[in-house]
């Protein structure tokens, strides 16, 4: 059943076709001028308009349809005693969707309302369609231009990893050797000072070298293809191995809520201790004036989830959406491969990273992994 | 104790130089080959001389792993530690598949290196 609105000034004619239109099982309401129609239009919310291009009054039947047309989207049929090829044209700009000439036939109302509300419903699905189109037109080329920038960051990752390898190994003997030729020195030649600054230095200059091969194992851990070694593992322990590999300042406490008999999980070992120690590295360093980090374990839903929350700044809306792409970071020393990583890890095992965070409050992250059925 | 030789084995002369330095201040002898060939000449040459090969995964004659084969095919009683450039972990285990003793990653400290070399050696 549709709601249709008859707008006609001859009173017969309007109850006529009101008549039939509830005869084929609509509604009906009825306008007898384009005023008049307008409010009805606005209250009624009628799904097709009946107007008669003839119309008296302040508005005549053109200039109603085109408001009604522009305004509210609504499908058109025109009541003409003129069935000349001008009068059409005259309406052609309103694009209607058919006419009924007077004087009408039951079966010509019919067949004009139905043909209406047939297109009218096609032209309706087919916008839906095209703007479905559309958008996963966008969504496509949003994601191959993720696609082209991620293959491009893996290649530069192969070729220049193993290359600043060999400079490094140099860089680091080379320290080495200043180091024993500096200790060899006799006192009476250099101050115990200066030796000792040149130590210092030699160290400063390492834990730099150490910290450039960080970012290019991360480079490469992202560049290369995870091939995860599955077995069973305890949470407990995967929790206390990951815990083993970050370095947590003194101002950062660690709770850790898990349940003694928590679930296995299925997965490779050192590939989620990374992920985990990775996201609890995070957590400390996004509150470097101390708090806590809790990690819980639960489950949830035939999945384990791992939650690690910080009582951080938290991460803008924004930045949420990007958050697990390579090469964005808020950290002031990050390498921006971290989560990207991290995600790419998880999703390899079967399983999903969420983050959930309010400014000024903290962050969540939560590694979702299938549990072990065994 | 007699001073143990070790051949290092890696085609940039830097590391080669700077890789003996370390393990000669560690009361070693060091004896090193730019290229897969020279390897396995000093190694045809003077294999009872030589304690324990360090070998770098990539060389521009051969591929680091078929060395390490022709190297067992000469004296499979020698001892070997891969040094990879590549932090891969299938490198590692391909290498240890192909019967090397050990393996580094690129860049490894002088500690870790001297330490990984004589536990090879004491096994």
């Amino acid at each position: 059943m549709v709601a249709i609105l008859v707008v006609e000034d001859e009173v017969g004619i309007a109850a006529d076709l009101a008549r039939l239109i509830r005869q084929m099982g609509h509604t009906a309401d009825i306008a007898h001028s384009g005023e008049d129609a307008l409010r009805t239009a606005e209250v009624g919310n009628p799904d097709l308009v009946i107007i008669d291009i003839d119309l008296h009054g302040q508005l005549n039947g053109l200039e109603t349809a085109t408001v009604l047309k522009e305004k509210f989207a609504l499908p058109l049929i025109y009541v003409t005693a003129r069935d000349d090829s001008a009068t059409m044209n005259r309406v052609k700009a309103t694009r209607p969707f058919g006419f009924i000439f007077k004087p009408f036939k039951e079966a010509e109302v019919y067949s004009a309302v139905e043909t209406a509300l047939y297109l009218h419903g096609t032209e309706q699905e087919l916008r839906r369609r095209t703007e479905r189109f559309e958008e996963l037109l966008e969504e496509k080329s949003i994601l191959r231009g993720e696609a082209e920038r991620l293959a491009a960051i893996e290649e530069t990752a192969t070729l220049v990893g193993h290359d600043l390898r060999n400079p490094l190994q140099v860089l680091i003997n080379t320290t080495f050797s200043v180091k024993k030729m500096f200790s060899a020195i006799p006192s009476p030649f250099v101050s115990d000072e200066h030796k000792q600054k040149a130590l210092d230095f030699c160290a400063a200059f390492n834990k730099q070298v150490f910290y450039i091969d960080k970012i290019i194992s991360n480079l490469q851990d992202y560049a290369q293809e995870l091939r995860p070694v599955k077995r069973s593992i305890l949470v407990h322990d995967l929790i206390s191995d990951a815990l083993s590999r970050v370095i947590i300042p003194e101002n950062v406490t660690i709770c850790i809520d898990v349940d003694r008999d928590t679930e296995r999980l299925s997965g490779d070992p050192l590939l989620l201790s990374r992920v985990l120690a990775n996201l609890i590295q995070n957590a400390a360093q996004a509150m470097p004036r101390g708090g806590h980090v809790i990690i819980t374990a639960r489950k949830l839903a035939g999945k384990l989830s791992i939650s690690i929350t910080d009582q951080g700044p938290g991460i803008p809306e924004e930045d949420l959406k990007s958050i697990f792409l390579p090469l964005k970071t808020n950290k002031a020393q990050g390498m921006g491969f971290g989560l990207a990583v991290c995600e790419k890890t998880v999703k390899e095992h079967g399983g999903s990273v969420e983050v959930d965070s309010t400014v000024g409050e903290g962050s969540t992250f939560t590694v979702l992994l299938p549990l072990d059925i065994e | 104790m007699d001073k143990k030789s070790i051949l290092v084995v890696d085609d940039d002369y830097v590391i080669l130089l700077s890789f003996s330095e370390i393990l000669k201040k560690h009361g070693f002898h060091v004896k090193t080959a730019a290229t897969g060939g020279e390897a396995l000449k000093i190694l045809e040459l003077e294999t009872e001389s030589i304690d324990l090969i360090l070998l770098d995964i990539r060389l521009p004659d051969i591929e680091g792993t078929k060395l390490l084969v022709k190297i067992q095919e000469i004296n499979p009683e020698i001892p070997t530690i891969m040094v990879t450039g590549s932090a891969t972990l299938e490198n590692a285990t391909e290498a240890l598949n192909f019967g090397a003793d050990d393996f580094l990653m690129k860049p490894v400290s002088p500690i870790d290196l001297v330490d990984v070399v004589r536990q090879t050696l004491d096994r």
